[in-house]
């Protein structure tokens, strides 16, 4: 139910790693819901943050800030300049207001459900299910803690994410998928008509589950597709629930409301991993105290950093930090040489070739070149692997050289693609299909449709 | 530039502000919940 008969309202559907060339083309005719919002609405590929990573991604959308003003660069940051690794970023690490927190300050109500960066849940004026980082439903999953029995009651179990993911019972990780995605729209549903609300956000991380896992399955451009395999159809079956739960969660919204369909970043297929560290080991500049004994992350490796000059981590997408005097413990490279390492290294970085001798097309980026503002501990370079073909493997002692196509390093079928998806429909929203829609435009118009000004330093566009 | 705080910190947003600070927040988990996200986050391949 919505707050107020007269006052304006606001829909956000995520979905997470909602591809453009699946929702708009592939699947585009299996998915009737989805294309008619786009036929009644404003539409196209999403920019998505440098880089394009889910809690960066989801904070900036929902903000209109920059990883780099935001000081969030990954699931992980380093919290100082020693050694000692990486720590999550939660809901805490947030200190700039999100579209919900301008429309509580204008009175207005909200209902969140799993969007991502709300672990711990905050006080909200609505309420809030918290999203994939929470532990377990053992922890305080809601705002208020009251709501969490509710959703326990009426999800029958409340699914955080999927779990078991490198299990080789696929059967099972896919009906998880399905059944989570299913779960989260009836839960938006029970939210939509069971609660008083201006704003409305619910973030389903399916689609990203779904093709870290089943990419390869549904695209004949993945070097391990293998025709008429038994999963080659589970996609495209999904998308198809996925539009049917779209449209039971449309009949519930009062008529007036605006809906915003959008996606953190989108997918493409994953042709291997690139062992940084073993890299940087084999250049010189990464020494080791002893060898690894088998796979290792970084973190745990016996590093000798007085012989160190930078060091990586591994996921998506390769992170390098130098090793700099008067800034890490045992930093080698002096301050003032630092700009003229970095940026050897960086166009080392660039001329990698790839397993067969051939260019990777490496992008390095410089945080400070990216960002208007680098808060927090950036990393030195960041490292997208031939355009995001290749995901970064922090990891030491594979022994399979510099390049791995195994999968003991986490599912290798998709990474991540720099554009997601936009779909706006409602007053004022139209115009058909779109080239240049940002990330940074959803938070502006979300408030414009709230009739919330914009907060301070915010980017984008109002859309509306 | 000008950055405000959260309703629940008491802040606006047109209040100048601290710079962000790095985001470790060691009180968000426990050692074992740490474990169990990072574990998840792992097997889907965000970690390495």
């Amino acid at each position: 139910m919505a707050s107020s008969a007269t006052a304006s309202r606001a829909v956000l559907i995520g979905l997470d790693c909602g591809t453009p060339e699946l929702l708009f083309e592939r699947y585009a005719d299996d998915m009737p819901t989805l294309s008619d919002l786009r036929r009644r609405g404003v539409w196209g590929p999403l920019k998505s943050t440098e880089p394009p990573l889910s809690i960066p991604a989801w904070l900036s959308m929902l903000s209109g800030l920059t990883p780099g003003e935001l000081g969030v660069y990954g699931f992980r940051n380093r919290t100082d300049h020693g050694y000692g690794g990486l720590a999550f970023a939660t809901s805490r690490s947030v200190r700039v207001p999100r579209v919900w927190d301008l429309a509580g300050q204008a009175g207005r109500e909200s209902v969140l459900v799993g969007v991502p960066g709300t672990y711990p849940p905050s006080a909200v004026r609505g309420c809030m299910v918290s999203c994939f980082m929470t532990p377990s439903t053992d922890a305080q999953f809601t705002f208020p803690a009251a709501l969490g029995e509710e959703v326990q009651r009426v999800t029958g179990g409340y699914t955080i994410d999927v779990t078991g993911f490198r299990s080789d019972d696929k059967a099972r990780v896919a009906q998880q998928v399905f059944d989570m995605t299913e779960q989260r729209f009836a839960l938006a549903r029970h939210l939509a008509t069971t609660r008083e609300w201006d704003f409305l956000a619910v973030v389903d991380m399916g689609p990203d589950r779904l093709h870290h896992g089943f990419w390869r399955h549904c695209d004949p451009s993945h070097p391990r597709h293998r025709p008429g395999d038994p999963y080659e159809h589970l996609v495209r079956d999904y998308y198809r629930a996925l539009d049917r739960h779209l449209a039971g969660f449309l009949e519930v919204l009062p008529d007036a409301a605006a809906v915003v369909v959008a996606s953190d970043h989108g997918a493409r297929p994953m042709m291997g991993g690139f062992c940084l560290n073993e890299w940087l080991v084999r250049e010189g500049l990464l020494r080791l105290a002893a060898p690894p004994a088998g796979p290792t992350p970084i973190a745990r490796a016996r590093v000798d950093w007085s012989g160190t000059t930078a060091w990586g981590d591994g996921g998506f997408y390769g992170r390098v930090f130098l090793n700099v005097e008067g800034r890490e413990p045992q930093g080698t490279v002096p301050a003032r040489d630092y700009a003229r390492v970095r940026e050897q290294l960086a166009g080392k970085l660039e001329a990698l070739a790839d397993h067969q001798g051939r260019p990777m097309g490496n992008r390095v980026l410089y945080p400070e070149a990216l960002y208007p503002e680098v808060q927090g501990l950036a990393p030195d370079l960041i490292v997208y692997f031939g355009g995001l073909a290749w995901r970064a493997v922090g990891s030491l002692g594979l022994g399979q050289g510099l390049y791995t196509f195994e999968n003991d390093t986490g599912p290798d079928d998709a990474n991540h693609s720099e554009h997601g998806v936009l779909v706006a429909a409602g007053d004022g929203l139209g115009g058909g299909r779109r080239e240049d829609l940002s990330i940074y435009d959803v938070a502006p118009t979300l408030q414009s449709l709230l009739g919330l000004g914009r907060s301070a330093g915010q980017r984008g566009r109002e859309l509306a | 530039m000008s950055r405000g705080g959260t309703p629940a910190d008491g802040g606006r947003p047109d209040e100048p502000a601290e710079p962000v600070p790095p985001v470790a927040d060691e009180e968000a988990y426990s050692v074992e919940e740490e474990d169990e996200v990072a574990a998840r986050l792992e097997a889907l391949g965000y970690l390495d």
